[in-house]
């Protein structure tokens, strides 16, 4: 894609966002994602972003397609992490095997639903439970699992390492779990039972922790989404409140701090949407922008006081999603380590 | 020479484990998951904690404890079960004898709620700018105007409600007057506000007031003084928040320590290592500066640098460790407790003044008693 086409995807995909979630971004938080924005989502190509257009997906390519995360992260990250669930874990790891293809079609449209039950990677993860394969049945429980409404689910079989299923029916969603952020989509354990099944690959836990690795941009975008989304109310709010007869934005503390904050903001966009950037390249551009969206929220919420604090101004949940990023879609001290890796130039920060 | 003895005495220290072991008993995680996420206020938690006996304003040391115990268990429903008296000291310290026997028992016995309603719509930090109006007829005030983020506010028998009573002039704290309102007059309506990001178990209200009379005896100290004992009064409730903002820190770390325990010490790295040496050393700063804080208070001689240093550092503190303790423990904390605490610690930053207004606080006073001692200084050269 040109340049020009990015400016342009980026301009309608800001015009859907501020038309059809902005406006609802806050029942988004409060009933979840409902299946007409997921379709009208669908049809403007979001949902198949990733997917190939021979298969009937939009087949964006990767700057293309974070920006679309970004830009829906803006007004709701519940409809971003909608579609990095499908795009940068079923999609990749569909593709990656050729197995399970004839799915991608009706997941691109939202006919389907599709996830991946990934938290066994995740830092603080107890398995409890796990899925058995006994006489070509796939059951079992799998817990933690992000947008578990869906039909399909790759999920990864106990053992070691445990294969990898792509499992096509028979699944449904138990025990919801209070969480803190990405409420708009559902949270709990998938209960499996289930003889309609594709062997995805022998080691599933590796190929699960290569499609996390493998999302780094697409993390670090749905994180400056959040930024921008925070900062412009901030500065919004900040033009308009007046305190001691003098509006927010002429204090220094006010004005020093958001302006700094979007200066950040505006060099890590510049960095994760060049061409061609290296593999440490990305894992710094997780790490930042993730710690980025982690303070940028934090003052945004705290410039706009009392009012902050609650939902209707739309902060908060920023405030709740940026710390919920890196939890659920980044593997804390491994992150870290890839880090090191890169810049030691070989094994570093654990022994 | 008498040595400084920082230990709180036995007393204080048995009733922190009796107060402890009654948030453990009746705050179970369940309880104070569902009141978190129903947005209820627990009215029969609140009535054990005064049948137990351990709610006593007699003794403000033990309130101090309380708060911490309770908050280092669920600070959203262990701030209801003790909070029914918020603003209380307005009648304490600058009430008529009537007053205080009118209102004062029946709010430490817990029969009744109250609140202080000072915060409106377009009024936060300015106190001052506030424009809630009271004018005088006869025996009585007419008042009119709204109140925003009024704590306790729907449940409340009264609001010691701030308003203006004589036009803005220069001198913008002049001019305003606290009234005891009967939230059962005619002309008072509540509505709860929804959706706060922590303790959701609170009461918050907006309170709209439309020709409200009130009569004249239920004005609190003198007319036009109210700004002056609002300003009193935060630096009361201040010492309340650190202390609760230090109970949700204290709370946070318990729990990383037992998931760190059964996650297996084998496995412990340095970086988690220095962040709990980090977490419990922040917490024991925040913890000394808040009773050295409330040390001054209770002996009738406050230090507002003292007690908003105390504010802003244990808030900021509150916060810091909610953060880490989800970092260390992950999936378990986004999940538990602890993102609940994170939700639950970012009001500490915010009601009761913002870190904003404690910091500039801390250095106007201290540029304040620079003057007096200037001041003092020439006076004496003079003589």
């Amino acid at each position: 894609m040109s340049s020009e086409e990015y400016q342009l995807l980026r301009s309608s995909v800001r015009e859907f966002a501020s038309k059809n979630i902005e406006g609802i971004s806050a029942k988004i938080e409060r009933d979840g994602l409902r299946p007409e924005t997921v379709t009208a989502m669908a049809t403007q190509g979001f949902i198949g972003a990733r997917v190939p257009s021979e298969v009937g997906g939009t087949g964006l390519d990767e700057l293309g397609y974070m920006i679309v995360l970004e830009e829906l992260a803006r007004v709701s990250p519940s409809a971003a992490a909608r579609v990095l669930v499908t795009n940068s874990l079923y999609v990749p790891l569909v593709m990656a095997t050729g197995k399970g293809k004839d799915t991608l079609k009706d997941v691109a449209s939202a006919k389907a639903n599709a996830t991946v039950a990934h938290a066994g990677l995740l830092e603080g993860f107890r398995e409890q439970t796990g899925v058995t394969v006994t006489n070509s049945r796939a059951q079992g429980v799998k817990d933690y699992v992000l947008n578990s409404d869906a039909k399909l689910v790759i999920l990864s079989v106990n053992g070691a390492p445990g294969t990898l299923l792509l499992v096509k029916g028979g699944v449904e969603p138990v025990n919801d779990q209070t969480r803190l952020g990405f409420r708009g989509l559902r949270f709990s354990s998938v209960k499996v039972d289930s003889g309609d099944f594709d062997v995805l690959g022998e080691n599933g836990p590796g190929m699960l922790e290569e499609a996390l690795n493998g999302m780094d941009l697409e993390v670090a975008a749905i994180a400056l989404g959040i930024t921008a989304g925070a900062l412009s109310k901030a500065t919004d709010y900040s033009k308009s409140r007046t305190t001691f007869e003098h509006p927010l934005k002429d204090y220094g503390p006010v004005a020093f701090s958001l302006s700094s904050l979007k200066s950040e903001e505006e060099m890590l966009r510049n960095f994760i949407y060049s061409e061609g950037l290296s593999g440490t390249a990305k894992v710094m551009a997780r790490v930042r922008s993730t710690q980025l969206a982690r303070s940028a929220t934090k003052q945004a919420l705290q410039v706009h006081g009392g009012y902050g604090y609650f939902g209707d101004f739309g902060v908060e949940k920023f405030y709740r999603d940026a710390m919920a990023l890196p939890l659920l879609f980044s593997r804390g001290g491994k992150d870290m380590q890839r880090l090191s890796q890169a810049v030691f130039e070989s094994k570093a920060g654990f022994m | 020479m008498a040595e400084m003895d920082f230990e709180l005495p036995e007393d204080l220290k048995e009733f922190r484990r009796k107060a402890r072991e009654f948030a453990l008993k009746e705050i179970t995680p369940e309880f104070a998951q569902k009141y978190d996420r129903e947005e209820t206020f627990p009215e029969e938690l609140r009535k054990k904690a005064y049948a137990s006996g351990l709610v006593d304003y007699s003794n403000p040391w033990s309130v101090l404890i309380l708060q911490e115990e309770f908050c280092r268990v669920d600070a959203g429903t262990g701030i209801c079960a003790v909070s029914g008296f918020f603003g209380l000291e307005t009648i304490q310290l600058f009430g008529t004898e009537e007053q205080k026997a009118k209102y004062v028992p029946m709010v430490t016995s817990g029969k009744a709620m109250m609140g202080l309603a000072v915060t409106e719509p377009s009024a936060g930090s300015d106190v001052a700018g506030i424009k809630t109006t009271a004018t005088k007829s006869g025996d009585h005030y007419t008042l009119n105007g709204a109140k925003m983020f009024i704590t306790n506010g729907q449940l409340a028998d009264f609001l010691v409600t701030l308003t203006r009573t004589s036009p803005q002039t220069q001198k913008r704290h002049h001019g305003l007057s606290l009234f005891i309102v009967e939230t059962g007059t005619e002309g008072v309506t509540r509505n709860k506000l929804h959706e706060k990001l922590g303790v959701r178990a609170t009461n918050t209200a907006e309170i709209v007031l439309n020709d409200v009379k009130v009569p004249a005896k239920n004005l609190i100290g003198e007319e036009g003084r109210g700004f002056y004992y609002v300003m009193t009064f935060f630096d009361i409730s201040r010492i309340y928040t650190a202390i609760q903002a230090v109970g949700i820190a204290q709370g946070a770390l318990d729990r990383v320590l037992d998931y760190v325990f059964a996650q297996g010490m084998e496995n412990l790295k340095e970086e988690t290592l220095m962040i709990i040496g980090e977490m419990e050393m922040r917490i024991e700063a925040a913890r000394l500066l808040t009773y050295s804080a409330a040390s001054r208070l209770f002996q009738f001689n406050p230090d507002p640098k003292l007690t908003s240093s105390a504010k802003a550092f244990g808030s900021e503190t509150a916060v810091w460790v909610t953060e880490k303790a989800l970092e260390i423990t992950g999936l378990q904390g986004l999940t538990g407790d602890l993102e609940r605490f994170f939700r639950d610690a970012k009001i500490m930053e915010i009601w009761e003044g913002t870190s904003e207004v404690e910091k500039l606080t801390i250095a106007r006073t201290m540029f304040r008693e620079m003057m007096k001692e200037f001041v003092g200084e020439k006076g004496g050269a003079k003589a």
